[in-house]
């Protein structure tokens, strides 16, 4: 079982070795192309060995403090992050007007606010955007699916 | 000199050119506040409105939009935890973790002191040294630029936080990712992946606001119904102890200057790494290296005073060469072309009032600003005591905003979700963020300028007077690093 | 897009009719119809650069003219990425209607394409030229900190001559490369500066002897004294140096070593140019060339670029077509691989 603590040098250095490995097999580039990327690679890869094997066996001291946000670890922030990406559908398909709006409404609405405070809340973000961002400063947004 | 600087004051001393200004100046402190609107994003949407401006009106409006952005990103660093503005990153370690501790406003007014008293020596040291600065900019060769990036990156690495091993792995990851996209010395893109978007590579606003604007949001939604700061009365007189602080660390705050000076100075190096460079000489010198340490208010002087001093700095080589010190001055130099004025050699004999008075406006931004924010600083805690869950998303809105505004693409927002990712991760496990934003900025000035070196001068490059003590000063930060990490490990030393 | 989306078979019968009238426009179309197409409409002027820059300025400059004229909206839109690489490719592959206009790096684009560069989605000889704005000739120039002050100090240099340049393709390492070919020079090129302000500045400090850059920055470079002009590399004399001779004056060329000269001189008059997509209807193309031939001639725009900086030398789109058709149409076999060769890797360590 991987400890948690091990994750970040495992994903750095797994990577980092796989694009190095695209690019000696996959694109076949030079030594001037890859020298850089080498030497980056091997300072990540050298720093984050350690890392893995020493979290690998277990705390040498004791482990961080308890998370000083006193949230329920890593899980419940990712599932945070999660809800929040869903902005992300949200605008590719109504536009930066719309899509915050609807976001906004749902993400209030999910975490308990009221309708009326919800509902204000997402008609002054689709006015703001549209007045200061579209508008006064003639931002080119992108506008949606059918925009 | 002295007509030269009354001719200066009669340019700046025309009311249009003032509320101009003024306007420009309240702009960038909004812009500076809200997260997601960098400079150079808030500079790009401004250009077109300077058109049918008068030259010094046009310029001196960018300039002080610009100069005031760093100052606004100071406060939503400190009482939000999010940085307005790449350049504010840094300040927000130390500011933040004040503001937990019920000294937000100290930070505040250290942090605005520092910006205003930094932004105001630099247009003193651009007056001084416009005359002279050719010398200068010309002894800074490929070789110098390359190993004031290695002393930066090292510093930064070794030294921020108390395990040089993940100091390291994010350096190493940060320069990594600088590797994707054009190499500059050969012209091949390197891991594009076939998309278009790819062959620029990794794009640093979307890397900054991912690491460090997402995994605050996150914390905000996670708060739920609770403030999103709890616990932080504001006592404004800490305001005033904040200023107070700043005159109290002259070597501190002087050197940080220095270095926001000399980082734009240099072309190439860009001044985006002044803050992290001072911070990491204000803060290399802790005795513990406690992550959860009390801030240190030395860890809001630093980055504050020289990232304003850089702005300074920047303009000497974009007006006295035409060669901008950074993206933002490149901007500013198009707006120049814009309104029909040349900088460069020949623009400093003619238009060398001109000259000082741009120096004139930065510096009064800086003092107006720092005065302006005090009220805006209200209105941010203000929100800084809004439930979380409403914060969250309308400052992801704004995040997305200004992500998508800077090069008008879709991919941009994606990797700032993707950044974001990561920079939950770090922030997890203590990993430094910093280290990787200046490793992705100083990546390909490193591989460029060691290859340069190497084809212009040859191995011998090293020899040259600066370069030397560069190298020199390199040592040193191997060295002090290294005596640290035994020093923590001698017996009587407790914590992780 | 959405334009076209129906629903229902209601709709088809106005779908039906649609088209007749459509087709009955196009159909014996003259430049009545494509006068009468613009008003009203929003074209879009793109720049392959971020705001700020030349091309953006020039952009900027031309689009209230041009609103002007047509009657249409005209909206400068930046598309930075891939040095304008990008931006054009996209606009090759726009709507063929004649509102999506690009005003192009016309020799990077053609270099681009010649060396093959990744990014490179277009063929610069299919897109519908509209005129050239601007062009730029090369001059040399040498740095007051090298041993090197002449042509004939170059020649006879006894260590290779050192450049310096942005890219590869970017009109001063490959205008360097040909012009070391020209003159059988020893040469080493060095690239990976940020941009030619950069580049000219490694060259004023001495860290190479010298860079090949446009008339108009050099012009500005000479005035510092840093860096002194030796040669305009094209047939004519460069307006702005009137006392500058041209390569061809001042050293004698045998007809291969000319070659090269004049095949960059040539790639470069396509200058900063302004073209659409491929397919655009022919009585659109003709139009927006005509009323952009008319605002490049008229004195109150040329005044108003030259205070800008902007040195007008309008053409129309036969003149680019030739132009590209010229250079890098005619090249093949040994000649492409020879000229390939020169530029990505002769004179590169």
């Amino acid at each position: 079982m991987i400890r948690t603590d091990a994750i970040l040098p495992l994903l750095a250095a797994g990577m980092t070795l796989l694009f190095l490995l695209s690019g000696w097999l996959f694109y076949d580039y030079g030594w001037v192309v890859m020298r850089f990327p080498l030497l980056a690679g091997a300072l990540t890869i050298g720093a984050a060995l350690p890392l893995w094997l020493r979290h690998r066996r277990g705390p040498v001291e004791p482990g961080p403090p308890p998370d000083r946000h006193g949230d329920g670890g890593i899980a419940a922030e990712f599932s945070h992050y999660l809800a929040i990406a869903a902005i992300l559908p949200a605008v590719w398909i109504l536009g930066f007007v719309l899509g915050p709006a609807l976001f906004l409404l749902a993400f209030l609405r999910w975490h308990g606010t009221g309708w009326g405070l919800a509902a204000a809340m997402a008609a002054g973000t689709a006015l703001f955007v549209h007045g200061v961002f579209v508008q006064l400063l003639h931002l080119q947004l992108h506008g949606g699916v059918f925009g | 000199m002295p007509d030269v600087i009354s001719s200066a004051l009669s340019l700046v001393a025309h009311a249009p050119t003032l509320l101009v200004a003024l306007a420009g100046l309240s702009i960038g402190l909004v812009c500076g506040v809200l997260p997601g609107l960098s400079g150079l994003t808030t500079l790009a949407i401004l250009l077109p409105f300077i058109y049918g401006m008068e030259p010094l009106t046009g310029v001196g409006f960018l300039l002080a939009a610009h100069a005031a952005v760093y100052t606004g990103g100071s406060v939503t660093a400190i009482l939000l935890g999010i940085p307005g503005a790449p350049a504010n990153a840094a300040t927000v370690r130390d500011g933040f973790a004040l503001h937990r501790q019920g000294r937000g406003l100290y930070a505040v007014g250290a942090a605005l002191t520092a910006s205003a008293l930094g932004g105001l020596l630099s247009a003193l040291a651009l007056v001084l040294l416009l005359p002279m600065l050719q010398p200068v900019v010309l002894a800074f060769g490929a070789p110098e630029i390359f190993l004031l990036a290695l002393v930066g990156i090292a510093s930064v690495a070794l030294l921020d936080q108390g395990e040089p091993l993940k100091g390291l792995v994010a350096a190493g990851l940060g320069l990594f990712l600088a590797t994707f996209g054009y190499q500059r010395i050969t012209g091949v893109p390197r891991f594009w992946m076939e998309s278009d978007y790819l062959l620029d590579g990794i794009r640093l606003v979307p890397l900054v606001l991912g690491l460090f604007a997402i995994p605050e949001i996150v914390r905000l939604a996670d708060a739920g119904g609770r403030p999103a700061t709890a616990g932080t009365a504001l006592r404004w007189r800490d305001l005033a102890r904040g200023a107070a602080a700043v005159l109290e660390r002259p070597w501190t705050f002087l050197r940080s200057v220095g270095i926001g000076v000399v980082v734009g100075i240099v072309p190439g190096v860009g001044g985006e790494t002044a803050p992290y460079l001072a911070y990491a000489a204000a803060r290399g010198r802790r005795d513990q290296d406690d992550a959860r340490a009390a801030g240190d208010i030395d860890g809001v002087i630093a980055p504050e005073a020289s990232n304003n001093a850089k702005e300074g700095g920047s303009l000497v080589p974009t007006l006295a060469l035409g060669i901008p010190g950074s993206a933002a001055m490149a901007l500013l130099l198009g707006g120049f072309l814009i309104l029909g004025i040349e900088p460069g050699p020949d623009f400093l004999v003619a238009h060398l009032d001109m000259a000082t008075a741009l120096a004139i406006i930065l510096a009064v931004t800086n003092l107006v600003s720092a005065l302006l924010m005090v009220p805006l600083a209200a209105g941010v805690a203000k929100l800084a005591s809004v439930r979380g869950q409403l914060l969250a998303p309308v400052l992801l809105v704004l995040v997305m905003v200004g992500a998508y505004a800077t090069g008008n693409s879709g991919a941009d927002v994606l990797f700032v979700f993707l950044f974001g990712a990561l920079g939950l991760l770090m922030r997890r496990f203590n990993y430094s963020r910093p280290a990787l934003v200046l490793g992705f900025i100083l990546g390909p000035i490193l591989e460029t300028y060691l290859h340069i070196s190497l084809q212009a001068y040859g191995p011998a490059f090293i020899t040259r007077p600066i370069s030397l003590t560069l190298g020199l000063m390199l040592v040193g930060v191997f060295a002090w690093s290294y005596l640290r990490s035994r020093n923590d490990r001698r017996p009587g030393v407790t914590g992780p | 897009m959405s334009d076209w989306y129906i629903r229902g078979t209601r709709l088809r019968g106005v779908l039906a009719l649609f088209l007749c009238l459509s087709l009955w426009t196009n159909v014996g179309a003259e430049d009545g119809a494509a006068e009468g197409f613009f008003p009203g409409q929003v074209v879009r002027l793109v720049v392959g650069y971020a705001p700020g820059g030349g091309y953006d300025t020039l952009a900027r400059l031309l689009a209230p003219w041009i609103e002007q004229r047509t009657g249409a909206t005209v909206v400068v839109e930046n598309r930075p990425g891939g040095g304008g690489l990008v931006a054009l490719s996209q606009v090759y592959r726009a709507e063929p209607d004649g509102l999506t206009l690009m005003l192009v790096n016309g020799p990077g684009a053609a270099l681009a394409q010649l060396l093959e560069l990744e990014g490179a989605r277009f063929d610069i000889r299919q897109v519908s030229w509209l005129a050239r704005v601007s062009t730029e000739p090369s001059v040399v120039m040498l740095s007051g900190q090298s041993p090197l002050k002449s042509l004939a100090a170059l020649r006879s240099a006894a260590e290779p001559v050192k450049w310096s340049g942005g890219g590869k393709a970017d009109a001063i390492a490959d205008t360097a490369a040909c012009f070391s070919e020209a003159l059988g020079l020893e040469a080493e090129i060095i690239i990976g500066y940020k941009g030619s302000k950069e580049a000219a500045l490694a060259a004023m400090r001495g860290e190479v002897d010298g860079i090949v850059t446009s008339d108009r920055s050099a012009l500005k470079y000479a005035r510092g004294g840093k860096l002194m002009p030796i040669a305009v590399l094209d047939r004519d004399r460069s307006p702005l140096f009137p006392d500058l001779p041209t390569l061809f004056e001042a050293a004698e060329l045998s007809d291969g070593q000319a070659w090269w000269i004049d095949f960059r001189a040539r790639m470069a008059r396509t200058g900063r140019a302004l073209l659409t997509t491929p397919g655009t209807p022919a009585d659109r193309v003709a139009y927006l060339a005509g009323t952009l031939g008319g605002i490049l001639a008229d004195p109150a725009f040329v005044a108003e670029a030259s205070a800008k900086g902007f040195g007008i030398d309008p053409a129309g789109p036969e003149t680019l077509a030739e132009l590209v058709t010229g250079t890098i149409g005619a090249l093949e076999g040994e000649r492409l691989v020879q000229v390939r060769h020169v530029l990505l890797e002769k004179y590169y360590r």
